[in-house]
């Protein structure tokens, strides 16, 4: 195992010379804001107003049409309320969490294990990685439709199957209990993104990894443990963080589902009695319906920083099983 | 910024209002005083900025001596200036699901009539598509709403208290008012200005499925039936099994309108004809009208729980056609004219047995002027335009099926709707004109609804709760809530 | 001997097998969606439903896209002329400010590559609002501007995608090239674009397709319906959602397009196994 260990992990640093810190350094710093500037310029004209436009909102009783109201903290301590009727925050937080803790565990490791397949010397791989691609590319309306259908207790065709191993399902989107979790079973479907991701992640392992190591005698899994994982823990990273970030913002399939499906027989946006209501669904009937475009605020920054901390976590943690064969500069992890 | 935008708009209103009511009486002057002797001494009078003095010479009939003669007068006229090119954009909806060919109604049929008799005036049609209420709040932020556009309870009510519509009650004359029904320009109204001018009259008749009574050897319901006979057709019809469509029903229980039925049994739903401060759906008459209907699901069976028509909104139930008994709104009589292929028709909703009354329910449905407009005086004129006769007769006859909101045309609605030509008893909708009401709206509409709908999902939709808790727990959150705001 | 083969042949029809049953899993809401779009009205409305229409109705067709206002075409070349260009500028201007977090060392790098992470947080539903007045004031409005100039700016889900794949490529590459006198602009173009090739082929792809999709800045920023791309257009074809059969029939024109492209650029982005090596 040393042996090849050791050939794969180069740790370039050691190797490394120590760069003077006058010109050269100076110069690359330079190029570096240079290569970094189209955001950068982006963010400061584009992005940063808004951003710190709604933080200031957070402090009023706005509705956007009127002059906001300067109300100070009043907005945040109402978030945290445990009254349901003041306040849905804890509510609508553990409905997402429920579904982001198991949505994205499920579809990382679906979409990882499909790249893997899928990378395979197949026949008809175009074919299948097209197929997997598909969920991606249906409107949300369509896939609306077709997965309530999917869902029916009586006809559907989950219930159905479940039939075949002798499980009566239950009534997946008008129920309480049920609703959440058809939430995630629909979301598995649309793992196929993330396996392209991979696929791309797991084109970019140099072949001659999996040479060296074959020469070795290394065999399947260990090739997959030495050379794969490591190689593609960094798409790994990846996805697993613009998993967890995009779940957590998950909206328009909830808004489908639940809202405006024609009149909908779920009940009112948010599932029945609020079971599906996400974070970010709850977000928008209070800007949107409600008009109280500053407790919106207040409620998106709490967001941020609940956000910006897990991902800190999952950054930090990323030292210990993330490899570079590349030394990251800029924006370092974990570091 | 937003404070200025905010500023900036209302500073903009304010001036153009003073220039309407100016222009506007300058017009009527102006109507008047052509063609009579009397225009020399309005003509005497100093003309107001922006006017233009005319000579003009016109033959008038005078007696002279007893003999009427014909003599040339030299009169001084005042004319309104020409108008320069304005363009208003004009956002319309459809709510009969034909699509482009309903918004084609407009720019074809509605618009044109109005820009020959004012070429100065360019309308732009806008198509309402997707979430264009969402599109319309972000318009109103940045000051940019389309100068005509229409909306509905919740969304143009929210628009309304904020100050985003043109308030109309000055040029709209009291006849033209008249002409509409007081239930819905309750909800057109904040305090004493009228913000908006009902689109059409959306209310509800008894919908029933003429091969399924035939089947089952019931008579047809006409304007005698009570809530009884309609129980007794109900347990006639009993199980009706399943047929290629599906698993048949007798009812469809819609738990968003149940106002009707409270209302007709004598209960009220809360305190106000509008805007109420107080739910009182737990009072003993309004609980009657709700256990009847609640049975309807639960205990008789004659109406599916909420998973028994999963994925079938209560939009789609009718057209479906695995019910025998709906409610059928006055919208949608196009759309089943042109969906539905089995033998139906419509009947006026059932009196109730203790108090003799229908109960009936109107929605709000309207259209306004955007307060932000630039060109106020041609955007009420072309809102008075699009609300008159005319406008609502084509719209009648389109593919949009709209019930006018005119009581002038309601013989037109029993003869020449489209419904009517398809052979409906859409008079059926008139009969139950002089019992409607607003559908209730609270004060903080937006918040109460966030409090009751969740636990009406578990009343009516989930059936996890019983409904005389539930309803003790929605009437106590609710008014505990009306309270704290008061 | 016999039994390695055997093992690897059950290996393989394992793997088959996998594949094929996540593709039907996959598939079916699919193909779901285009047999509902041939069946009339009223057969969708049937329970239990059909999976294969009773009577394929081929007419929904044409009657859905019947419209007098622009023709099919114009908009369809909108969403091109507003898919590609942003694509192209999503792939470039993310690709460039990915290598500079990746490769490049300066001060203040790692603050702005949580700031570009941040950027991604903060719900939108907060932001439009004030990011459409910026546009409105600046009379942007009814023009495609609001739509693509952002995307000269970078796009962070791809920036990020872009920097963990910058990150892999082996450093004696950047020092081969150094010692050579190449300066870090000209590595950028000639060494770590062409081999980031797969990855910038996903963000081309997911570009396109999101901007394909996208219905609700199409409709907040452009007044004129001859702008209009075709997944907004779509929606004025239908009116209320009710005419499931005209929403099928939107919905599978809506996919054709990308599915096609996909089919094509995955065969030239992801086909080929990238070979990697210290060139001495």
């Amino acid at each position: 195992m040393g042996a090849i260990d050791s050939r794969l992990f180069k740790r370039n640093s050691i190797a490394k010379p120590h760069r003077q810190r006058s010109t050269l350094a100076r110069r690359e710093e330079w190029i570096g804001w240079l290569f970094v500037s189209p955001w950068v310029i982006g963010f400061v004209l584009l992005t940063a107003g808004p951003m710190l436009a709604s933080l200031g909102l957070s402090f009023t009783e706005a509705t956007l049409l009127s002059p906001p109201r300067f109300v100070g903290l009043d907005n945040y301590r109402m978030l945290f309320s445990t009254d349901e009727v003041k306040s849905l925050f804890w509510k609508s937080l553990s409905n997402t969490s429920y579904y982001v803790f198991l949505s994205v565990p499920l579809t990382v490791a679906l979409g990882f294990a499909m790249a893997l397949l899928l990378n395979q010397d197949l026949k008809g791989q175009g074919i299948f990685r097209t197929i997997y691609y598909l969920p991606s590319i249906m409107p949300p309306v369509a896939v609306a439709t077709v997965w309530t259908w999917v869902f029916n207790k009586q006809y559907g065709l989950l219930n159905a199957a479940l039939a075949w191993v002798g499980i009566e399902g239950p009534a997946w989107l008008t129920s309480v209990e049920w609703s959440k979790p058809a939430l995630v079973i629909s979301s598995v479907w649309t793992a196929g993104g993330g396996m392209l991701v991979f696929l791309a992640g797991l084109q970019g392992v140099p072949t001659d990894l999996y040479d060296a190591a074959k020469v070795d005698g290394a065999g399947v899994w260990s090739r997959f443990r030495h050379v794969t994982l490591p190689m593609v823990s960094s798409t790994i990273f990846f996805v697993l963080v613009t998993s967890i970030i995009t779940s957590f913002q998950v909206f328009v399939i909830v808004f489908v589902f639940s809202g405006a499906v024609g009149g909908s027989q779920a009940g009112s946006l948010g599932g029945p009695a609020n079971s599906t209501l996400m974070y970010v669904v709850y977000l928008y009937r209070l800007a949107f319906k409600q008009f109280r475009m500053g407790f919106a605020s207040a409620l998106a920054w709490i967001y941020f920083v609940i956000l910006m901390v897990f991902t800190a976590l999952v950054f930090k943690s990323s030292s210990a099983w993330v490899y570079y064969e590349g030394e990251l500069l800029g924006g370092g992890d974990g570091k | 910024m937003l404070e200025l935008a905010y500023l900036l708009n209302q500073r903009r209103v304010k001036m153009e209002q003073k220039t309407l009511s100016r222009r506007e009486f300058l017009r009527m002057a102006t109507v008047a005083a052509a063609g009579t002797v009397g225009a020399a001494l309005a003509g005497c009078a100093q003309p107001a900025p922006g006017v233009v003095e005319k000579v003009v010479k016109e033959t008038v009939v005078v007696e002279v001596e007893g003999t009427p003669e014909v003599v040339e007068v030299t009169k001084i006229v005042e004319v309104a200036p020409p108008l320069e090119t304005v363009e208003i954009v004009y956002l319309g909806a459809d709510e009969s699901g034909a699509g482009a060919v309903a918004f084609d109604v407009y720019t074809d049929q509605v618009i044109p009539p109005f820009i020959e008799e004012n070429p100065h005036i360019k309308v732009t049609f806008e198509p309402a598509v997707g979430d264009w209420d969402d599109m319309i709040i972000a318009d109103a932020a940045a000051g940019t709403a389309p100068d005509i556009f229409p909306h509905w309870a919740e969304f143009g009510r929210r628009l309304m208290e904020e100050g985003q519509m043109l308030a109309l009650q000055d040029y709209i004359p009291q006849e033209d008012l008249d002409d509409f029904l007081e239930q819905q320009l309750i909800a057109c109204r904040v305090g004493p200005s009228l913000f908006a001018l009902p689109r059409y009259i959306s209310t509800v008749a008894l919908t029933y499925n003429k091969d399924y009574l035939d089947e089952a050897g019931i008579e047809y319901p006409d304007e005698t039936w009570d809530w009884t006979d309609l129980e007794n057709a109900l347990q006639q019809l009993g199980e009706m099994g399943t047929s290629e469509r599906g698993t048949l029903f007798p009812y469809y229980v819609n738990p968003w309108y149940q106002p009707v039925f409270v209302w007709a049994n004598g209960g009220e739903w809360m305190n106000k004809e509008y805007m109420g401060t107080k739910m009182l759906i737990d009072q003993p008459e309004a609980m009657e009208a709700l256990r009847w209907q609640y049975d309807m699901i639960y205990r008789h069976g004659y109406a599916p729980t909420g998973e028994e028509v999963e994925g079938l909104g209560w939009w789609e139930a009718w057209q479906s056609g695995r019910f025998a008994f709906y409610e059928g709104h006055s919208w949608q009589v196009s759309e089943f004219v042109s969906v539905c292929d089995w033998e139906w028709d419509y009947a006026p909703l059932p009196k109730n047995p203790n108090t003799g009354e229908r109960g009936g329910i109107v929605f709000n449905d309207s259209q306004s002027v955007y307060a932000g407009t630039k060109h106020p005086v041609e955007a009420v004129e072309f809102l008075r335009y699009v609300s008159s006769p005319e406008v609502e007769k084509i719209m009648m006859t389109s593919v949009h099926g709209w019930q006018p909101c005119r009581r002038s045309l309601d013989e037109e609605w029993i003869t020449e709707s489209a419904g009517a030509k398809a052979g409906k008893n859409v008079k059926a909708f008139i009969d139950i004109l002089p019992t409607v009401r607003q559908d209730p709206y609270f004060m903080n509409d937006a918040q109460v609804k966030e409090i009751y709908e969740p636990i009406w999902d578990q009343i009516w939709v989930t059936g996890d709760i019983g409904l005389d808790e539930g309803v003790q727990r929605i009437v106590t959150s609710v008014n505990e809530y009306l309270d704290s705001v008061a | 001997m016999n039994s390695k083969l055997t093992s690897k042949w059950l290996a393989r029809t394992m793997i088959y097998l996998f594949v094929i049953a996540g593709a039907c899993v996959t598939a079916i809401p699919f193909l779901w969606m285009v047999s509902s779009s041939l069946k009339p009205l009223q057969e969708i409305f049937r329970f239990p439903p059909t999976f294969f229409p009773r009577v394929i109705r081929w007419q929904n067709y044409p009657e859905a896209l019947t419209s007098s206002y622009v023709s099919f075409w114009v908009y369809l070349g909108n969403s091109i002329k507003l898919c590609l260009p942003i694509a192209v500028l999503d792939v470039f201007a993310s690709a460039l400010v990915a290598f500079g977090f990746a490769r490049i060392r300066f001060r203040g790098s790692k603050i702005l590559f949580f700031i570009l992470l941040g950027t991604m947080m903060l719900p939108q539903q907060v932001t439009m609002i004030p990011l459409y007045i910026i546009f409105s004031r600046l009379g942007w409005v009814n023009t495609y501007l609001p739509i693509i100039v952002p995307a000269f700016f970078g796009w962070p889900w791809a920036i990020f995608l872009l920097r963990q794949f910058f990150a892999t490529i082996p450093d004696d590459l950047d020092d081969a090239a150094r010692i050579d006198g190449c300066s870090l602009p000209r590595m950028f173009f000639r060494i770590h674009l062409p081999l980031a090739k797969p990855a910038l082929g996903i963000v081309a792809i997911f570009s396109f397709q999101g901007m394909w999709a996208e219905v609700f800045r199409p409709l907040l920023y452009l007044r004129d319906v001859e702008l209009w791309p075709l997944a907004l257009a779509l929606t004025t074809y239908r009116g209320r959602m009710n005419r499931w059969d005209y929403v099928m029939v939107m919905s599978v024109i809506m996919c054709v397009f990308p599915l096609l492209l996909f089919f094509v650029a995955q065969r030239r982005y992801i086909q080929g196994i990238v070979i990697t090596g210290v060139k001495g």
